[in-house]
């Protein structure tokens, strides 16, 4: 056997078992590591691999936070549930937030171990141990001898200053901004030259940076500013505009021409008079402190402003600056600059059903009604009523019935949340009664009360997600999981994202529960009915306006999700003009 | 009744990096069944000094370095066979970052690798089964499948090495 094939061997053997291998097999394997640092990447690779595998599948490993709980209160002394304690002071290891410990029904739990109801535990005694922390400096000024001391300081800060004099012209002094992240291929020009981008590089002005399909660049400044730069844009850094030499108190300016592409900017509130400017083509918009998109064509540009305030003039017009409050937009081509409501949904990616308030209802004696939502790709996906259940002012109004998506429409959300294995659901709700029980199904894809990939429904006051996973331990997992309590009968917007292990709920654009408990893909996932506001065998009615129904197969961030409320308020202050036609 | 200061710093911390913090211990050569001894001893340090955990570190790399500590530590005291050898091993593991290891601070990994696990072919899954869920060891899943011992073991080490290229490869693509 080679020398490489048995240190292949003592490998597996080690990581089949620690303990397996004799002193002199260690230090073979010992000496192998030091000398070949790859291999030592690859057996630590495997290790990682095997535990988070047995994480995975180990039935009695699944539990660490609840085995932690547990020994935490061993350590304690923990008095038992009803023994009065110090209750000023309660601890119980549950999860984070108000989802999890919501989420703890012990009807469905996810590995049958109940969480909810935990006595209150009395603090634990904090002790002074040993943890790794960085050592305390010595304190500055400890010489022995004052003068000593005093020309040390002063010979140090003459040779500091004059090394700031020299750096001030060098490139670390000219950089206005770093590579903090990089994803794909992104090119720096300086000059001729281009560099594939890094992590750390400086940018300085006049670099031109380019970020090539599915790429994506983040840099960040000096004031803790960042700018985000998606896939197939083209950026400029001005020069001349982003340095005023002058020791270190000199301000570096932020001014950058977006000749194509998207780019997304966090801005902190800027020094007066120095704002950072955003150019393209047909704009140029002055930021003072606030969130905003910038997207730029050949002909046409668009700021989208996510918070704060943004000054947008056109250049092509001698109007002045207009200032665009957050939720909108402006969109200028070279003849015209219009200000409106962000688009709702702010992003499509991912879009596998929306049903628009200005979505298109058809009657006609021999199909009846019609809704016609959009489905995956812009098909049309078709809505019909059940029941009494009618399209109003741009919403489904249920007084007993329900709207069937046909299936074409339910074949592409299973197929495309099965490729992905996360979901997204947005509407905006309106509640008739807030004791409505059943639960009382708002939107289901399902078949039967027992048969369900998911529904968000209504249970008295309280909002539930019901939702099917397979976890590869214990197959399938169904999960009922309350979100929160519907605070009035008034239209509230949610959304509801998941992908496993990450389950968020947005209520009004604020998120109102987290939480990484529930896990597991979709694979367990059948094919089902897409209905709004009842089961598909009926029984589940729920009373009430549905409207703005956006289903993805991705997950919605916490920025996306609060948009898409304030967009869809803007955009649809009083339901909608929904198009009708008779035949 | 009051939150003690720390405590929900504390919670989140622990939720979100107990899976990767086992990982890296069980990365130290640990063996499986210490892990989480291992790292409920992390955590109850941390607990107990909650109020220390800075603002300007990373929770994760400050837990990992407590998990470094309690680790060395264990091998020192405990470590049956090769104590100095299971020490040296530990040290030169800490000191090696992997690709995967950079990525698995990224809170994606649970989810990539179900989604990994889910596209594995039945017979692989058949594996993984023996080998984690009914704890075999490679002589009794050998018995299983009509295999040898060392075929077993092999099979398992190209299923993780598999599972790491497929995570790391859906990791990167996360934006």
């Amino acid at each position: 056997m080679s020398d490489a094939n048995s240190l292949e061997v003592l490998l597996q053997q080690f990581l089949e078992n620690r303990d397996s291998l004799s002193e002199e097999e260690m230090a073979r394997l010992l000496e192998a590591l030091r000398a070949q640092p790859p291999l030592a990447e690859r057996l630590k690779d495997h290790l990682m691999m095997d535990e988070l595998l047995a994480q995975q599948y180990t039935r009695d490993r699944q539990d660490f936070v609840g085995k932690f709980e547990q020994r935490l209160r061993e350590e304690n002394g923990h008095s038992a549930p009803g023994t009065p304690g110090n209750s000023s002071e309660t601890y119980a290891l549950r999860s984070p937030d108000h989802l999890e410990s919501l989420s703890a029904s012990p009807r469905l739990s996810a590995n049958g171990s109940t969480v909810a109801g935990k006595p209150p535990e009395t603090p634990p005694r904090v002790e002074k141990v040993a943890v790794s922390q960085p050592p305390h400096s010595p304190p500055l000024g400890s010489a022995s001898h004052p003068w000593l001391t005093f020309f040390a300081v002063l010979g140090g800060l003459l040779l500091l200053a004059g090394g700031l004099l020299r750096l001030e012209y060098t490139d670390a002094a000219r950089k206005i901004a770093q590579v903090e992240e990089v994803t794909g291929m992104v090119l720096i020009y300086r000059g001729e030259v281009g560099t594939v981008a890094a992590a750390g590089m400086p940018i300085l002005p006049g670099d031109e940076i380019r970020v090539r399909d599915e790429s994506q660049l983040t840099l960040a400044f000096r004031d803790q500013s960042r700018v985000t730069i998606d896939s197939d844009s083209k950026v400029v850094f001005q020069p001349g505009a982003a340095h005023w030499p002058g020791l270190l108190t000199s301000e570096l300016g932020k001014e950058l021409f977006v000749f194509q592409g998207v780019l997304e900017a966090e801005v902190v509130p800027q020094a007066p008079g120095r704002p950072m400017i955003l150019q393209t083509p047909q704009l140029l918009a002055e930021v003072l402190g606030t969130r905003l998109i910038v997207a730029a064509e050949e002909t046409q540009s668009r700021v989208e402003v996510i918070e704060g305030v943004v000054a947008v003039r056109s250049k092509h017009q001698p109007d002045p600056p207009v200032e665009i409050a957050s939720g909108h937009q402006v969109v200028a081509t070279k003849d015209k600059f219009r200000v409106s409501p962000g688009a709702w949904p702010s992003k499509r990616e991912g879009l596998v059903f929306l049903l628009s308030p200005q979505s298109t209802v058809s009657r006609t004696p021999d199909q009846g009604v019609r809704v016609f939502a959009e489905g995956a790709n812009q098909t049309p996906s078709i809505l019909r009523p059940r029941r009494d259940a009618r399209f109003e002012q741009g919403r489904m109004v249920f007084r007993g019935g329900a709207f069937l998506a046909e299936d074409p429409t339910a074949s592409a959300l299973l197929a495309a949340c099965r490729e992905t294995n996360a979901l997204s659901l947005e509407a905006t709700f309106q509640t008739d009664e807030l004791s409505q029980t059943g639960p009382a199904r708002l939107l289901t894809f399902s078949t039967s009360s027992h048969a369900w990939n998911f529904s968000l429904t209504q249970e008295g006051p309280s909002c539930v997600l019901r939702l099917l996973t397979w976890v590869v331990s214990q197959t399938e997992q169904s999960h009922e999981i309350p979100l929160f309590e519907i605070p009035d009968d008034q239209p509230h917007h949610v959304v509801v994202t998941y992908a496993p292990n990450q389950l968020r709920c947005y209520l009004d654009g604020k998120e109102i529960a987290h939480g990484a408990k529930v896990r597991g893909t979709f694979a367990a996932w059948k094919p089902q009915h897409l209905l709004f506001g009842d089961e598909w065998n009926g029984k589940r009615e729920w009373k009430g306006g549905l409207a703005g129904v956006a289903i993805f197969n991705r997950v919605l961030s916490a920025k996306e999700a609060a948009r898409n409320a304030l967009h869809y308020r803007l955009q649809f202050p009083h339901g909608s003009n929904a198009t009708e036609t008779k035949k | 009744m009051t939150t003690p200061p720390g405590t929900r710093s504390f919670e989140e911390i622990l939720w979100q990096t107990q899976a990767r913090v086992r990982a890296y211990i069980a990365g130290m050569g640990i063996s499986p069944h210490d892990v989480d001894d291992l790292a409920q001893e992390t955590y109850l340090q941390l607990y107990r000094n909650r109020e220390k955990i800075p603002d300007d570190v990373p929770p994760e790399l400050w837990v990992k370095g407590i998990a470094k500590n309690v680790c060395l530590n264990h091998l020192r005291k405990h470590a049956r066979r090769g104590r100095l050898h299971r020490h040296a091993l530990a040290e030169i593991l800490t000191n090696t970052t992997t690709r995967l290891e950079r990525m698995a601070s990224q809170d994606a990994l649970g989810a990539a690798l179900e989604d990994c696990l889910s596209k594995l072919p039945p017979e692989r899954r058949e594996m993984l089964d023996l080998r984690y869920k009914q704890e075999l060891s490679s002589d009794s899943i050998a018995e299983k499948t009509r295999s040898t011992a060392e075929a077993v073991r092999v099979a398992l080490h190209r299923i993780r090495a598999g599972l790491r290229d497929c995570i790391a490869q859906k990791l990167a693509r996360e934006p």
